[in-house]
């Protein structure tokens, strides 16, 4: 098995001089390589911060973050952007798309950014948008596309950068029941087929079914994880 | 009031044959009249050679005050402008704060965002001076050929100290490379400013926005 997150006892706090929030109160986690692993809980009990501390996008108040052997917790802003942009794909809730630019572009612009030559991005984003089955919608604007296939994209954007894993929060909260399984079903042939590990957030009950490992957060604690409860055994 | 009779008939009655003792000269240009009048006075050294503000002074007067409130107004124009560019690249930087964090967030570097929104700046400035220009070149253009009637105002007003009451503009184009300048600046530093501030934020703060 191979570890690539390890939140070692990490806390978030907001308001630490007024009126405290444990947003992440002592989260102990581990994810290895291929996990396809669902974060859910109520709303409020900390999901989207924890993904963010493990994402890099937010500093925890306490703990160490180490992403596949590095430790980000104390890496300077421009040190943590680049670490990002070469190690972890992400996947909003509300799809993020650069408006004025077509499927394609949204897709090629983080591998130029990489500093990937052209010939290698065009390959790359004519195989990632076919593998999440907007091959016909290659030079089509987010604007012209459903929400449904706006995510597909996103997930596409995400894999571009080859990354250790993709966080994504809530990536069906904003899709209709049959454009959501379609998500969860790209994710898992992407998870099976090509190993990439998924850390999504959730309450959908049907989104949780699919998930092979279910983390669930109560007030900013882990209170239930799967993989923990088949280990013990 | 003015009577105007033939020269002839005057000298005839003044007999004085073959007199004059007023030449007035029109030059095409209020530029021309210092070395016009050094000429003429060494040509003519005899001769009184006086220009128009020391025949009028109050001519003279009112051309300077009017002179002085013109800067005014231009200057306050010019003031309002500067405004109005800063608070729309404010807004052009500032609506796309969450954007920016989501570049930010998959990784964009700062200074290369900043990079980037100054660029796009200057990308809109080049194209909207130039559009600016040519649009008060045609305006100014048109306007000389046709004037501007005052007469309906101040016909009488004008015609008393010497000036038509059709003004025919054209573009002074030294004060039009200053206000230029103030556009270019104001558009660079309004946008230099929010995106500086934007990519300090958190993207998780920013991409919230
Ligand atoms: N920027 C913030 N300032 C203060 N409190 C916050 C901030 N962000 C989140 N919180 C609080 O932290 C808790 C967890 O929020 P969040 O991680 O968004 O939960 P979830 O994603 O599970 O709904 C909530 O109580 C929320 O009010
Ligand atoms: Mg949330």
């Amino acid at each position: 098995m191979e570890l690539v997150i390890d939140a070692h006892n990490i806390s978030k706090v907001y308001n630490p001089d007024t009126i405290p929030v444990y947003a992440v109160n002592n989260v102990h986690l581990h994810v290895q390589r291929g996990e396809f692993t669902a974060l859910v809980g109520p709303s409020g009990s900390g999901k989207t911060t924890l993904l963010n501390l493990i994402g890099g996008l937010d500093a925890p108040t306490e703990g160490r973050i180490v992403i596949n052997g590095t430790d980000i917790t104390a890496m300077r802003t421009n040190e943590l952007i680049d670490f990002r942009l070469r190690n972890i794909g992400f996947v909003f809730q509300s799809f993020n798309l650069i408006p004025v630019l077509t499927a394609k572009e949204n897709v090629e612009f983080i591998m130029l950014l990489q500093g990937i030559e052209k010939k290698e991005r065009e390959e790359r984003v004519r195989s990632l948008l076919q593998e999440v089955g907007l091959a016909d919608k290659i030079d089509t604007m987010p604007s012209q596309l459903s929400g449904g296939q706006q995510q597909r994209v996103a997930v596409a954007r995400a894999l571009a950068s080859k990354p250790q894993f993709i966080l994504a929060d809530e990536p069906t909260a904003n899709l209709d029941s049959k454009s959501a399984s379609n998500l969860l079903d790209i994710m898992a042939m992407l998870n099976k087929e090509e190993n990439m590990t998924f850390l999504f957030s959730t309450h959908d009950s049907r989104v949780i079914e699919r998930a092979r490992r279910v983390i669930t957060l109560v007030d900013g604690r882990i209170s239930s994880d799967t993989a923990a409860v088949s280990t013990v055994h | 009031m003015n009577l105007y009779v033939q020269r002839q008939d005057l000298n005839a009655l003044l007999a004085t044959p073959e007199a004059a003792h007023e030449v007035a000269v029109l030059l095409e240009n209020d530029e021309l009249l210092p070395t016009v009048q050094q000429k003429l006075k060494a040509i003519l050294p005899d001769l009184k050679i006086e220009n128009w503000r020391e025949i009028s002074p109050e001519s003279d007067l009112i051309a300077s005050y009017t002179g002085q409130s013109a800067m005014i107004i231009v200057a306050i124009i010019v003031i309002a402008l500067a405004f109005g560019i800063v608070n729309t690249m404010l807004m052009a930087v500032l609506e796309r704060t969450r954007e920016i964090g989501m570049l930010m967030a998959l990784g964009m570097r700062k200074e290369r965002l900043v990079t980037m929104i100054v660029a796009e700046t200057c990308m809109l400035t080049l194209i909207g001076v130039p559009v600016g220009l040519l649009l008060a070149w045609a305006t100014v253009e048109w306007l000389s050929k046709k004037g501007i009637d005052f007469s309906v105002f101040a016909n009488d007003m004008m015609s008393e100290f010497g000036f038509s009451a059709i003004l025919y503009p054209e573009l002074p184009w030294n004060s039009v490379l200053q206000v230029v300048i103030i556009v270019i600046c104001a558009a660079l530093l309004a946008s230099i400013y929010p995106a500086m501030k934007t990519v300090r934020l958190k993207p998780v703060e920013a991409i919230k926005q």
